[in-house]
């Protein structure tokens, strides 16, 4: 079961850590890192793929909860590339017995233990995501890798208003509030078009749409997730490869996507129960 | 622990327990040094350290090495209890924030080991339950591997690669996005 001695290095030198002690030291990792481990060997991909584990080590994204605009709930899971898709049912079925609803039938509730979501009040935090979402979006800046960023539309005005592109910044030092250009994108690049229309509407103060949406930065590496209304995509743009990775077309028109990192803490009102 | 009275206390705080390494050297230290362990807190509670405590898992070299950090963190809680009655409150920061200091620079020279000899004492720490032994030598071991390939965690640990290559090429598909 142990390492198999190599002749030309000392195979003294490192003792053999148990299974516990391992998991204390990946516990201190990013997510980054413990997900590249897996490759070390068995042992490790088995450690870090173990569900029991889950708990103890760094969580990442793994996707987006979406819905079509037509549909008010969500009811898809997008999966990054890569991710198996959770263990969980992304209709929220059991939201249908909301709104006031105090009975929520006992299995829904172990299901979203497992989400982000998991807290005391989550049929709160459900009826509460179309408002928040609405928030999210008048928001131009994001996390990722524990930066804050900012994103900011390139306008053009040439018989109408447009932008033809983004530019992302990265608040580099919170001391000296020094932000960093990081890269210039164009959506000829991102969506194979080189325009975004930008609408005015004159009736309501400060009412501008655009033709896309920056969904989320991922939190452990370079990536950006665009939505883009017109031709109904979703997409990844790698800052680092600087390659777009397309994720899902929609079926209808965008509604809206919500990113999914799990976490895995005990529901102090199951707590309670027992 | 309410129910403990003063004298008790101070009984407890001369009392001394043998531990005895694995290659049977036997080392005197305080109850208050010995009981940061909480495996050995455990063993006194149970009444059963007369005689001394075997600790087969446990090298007098990798011992010694614990019982040095036992005792400095247990001075230094001891001094922080000690000093709150008799300053004040900006003298009693003061020397709060001395301790610290001081624990720092012990923690920082006690972890210039070799590799074996880090996992020795966090094999030690795990067995014998030193949760801030434990946590400071379980950060210096991920701080040396974070940014780390695979190989190069092989190469570090002398870890034998028994995935096949099909199965390594799997993982490395499914966590892309890790090794960009």
């Amino acid at each position: 079961m142990d390492c198999c001695p190599n002749p030309k290095r000392s195979t003294t030198a490192v003792p053999r850590l148990p299974e516990d002690a391992v998991l204390e030291i990946l516990a201190r990792l990013p997510a980054r890192s413990v997900h590249r481990f897996k490759c070390v060997s068995q042992r490790w991909c088995d450690l870090i793929a173990d569900p029991v584990h889950r708990k103890r080590l760094p969580q990442t994204l793994e996707g987006f909860f979406c819905s079509d605009a037509e549909h008010y709930f969500y009811g898809e899971f997008i999966c990054l590339p890569g991710i198996t898709a959770p263990l969980l049912d992304p209709s929220f079925s059991f939201l249908t017995k909301l709104p006031g609803s105090t009975k929520t039938s006992g299995s829904c509730i172990p299901a979203m233990g497992s989400s982000s979501l998991g807290t005391t009040q989550v049929g709160a935090k459900m009826a509460n995501l179309a408002t928040l979402h609405a928030a999210f979006y008048g928001l131009p800046r994001l996390h990722g890798k524990g930066h804050l960023y900012c994103m900011i539309g390139h306008q053009e005005v040439q018989a109408g208003f447009y932008q033809s592109g983004i530019s992302i910044w990265v608040l580099q030092d919170y001391d000296t509030e020094e932000w960093v250009l990081k890269q210039n994108v164009s959506f000829l690049k991102l969506f194979g078009q080189s325009k975004c229309r930008i609408h005015v509407d004159y009736n309501v103060v400060c009412r501008i749409h655009v033709d896309y949406n920056v969904v989320a930065i991922h939190p452990d590496c370079n990536w950006v997730f665009l939505v883009h209304h017109r031709n109904r995509k979703l997409i990844a743009y790698d800052m680092d490869s600087k390659k777009v990775h397309a994720l899902r077309t929609f079926r209808h028109s965008y509604g809206f996507c919500t990113p999914y990192v799990p976490y895995y803490s005990e529901l102090s009102v199951l707590a309670n129960k027992h | 622990m309410a129910s403990a009275g003063s004298g008790d206390e101070k009984a407890a705080a001369a009392a001394m327990i043998t531990l005895i390494s694995s290659d049977n050297e036997k080392f005197e230290v305080t109850e208050a040094t010995a009981t940061l362990s909480q495996t050995i807190r455990h063993m006194i509670e149970d009444g059963c350290t007369d005689g001394g405590v075997p600790l087969p898992n446990v090298t007098s070299k990798i011992l010694a090495r614990v019982i040095e950090y036992c005792k400095k963190h247990a001075t230094a809680a001891a001094g922080e209890e000690g000093s709150s009655s008799s300053f004040s409150d900006a003298a009693f920061l003061e020397v709060d924030r001395a301790f610290l200091e001081e624990l720092e620079e012990f923690d920082d020279a006690f972890l210039e080991v070799d590799r074996a000899t880090l996992f020795d004492l966090i094999l030690a720490a795990n067995y014998l339950d030193i949760k801030g032994l434990l946590n400071l030598t379980c950060q210096k071991v991920a701080d040396s591997v974070k940014g780390k390939t695979p190989e190069q965690i092989r190469e570090m640990y002398n870890i034998v690669n028994d995935l096949t290559p099909e199965e390594e090429a799997e993982i490395r598909r499914e966590t892309q996005w890790a090794f960009e």
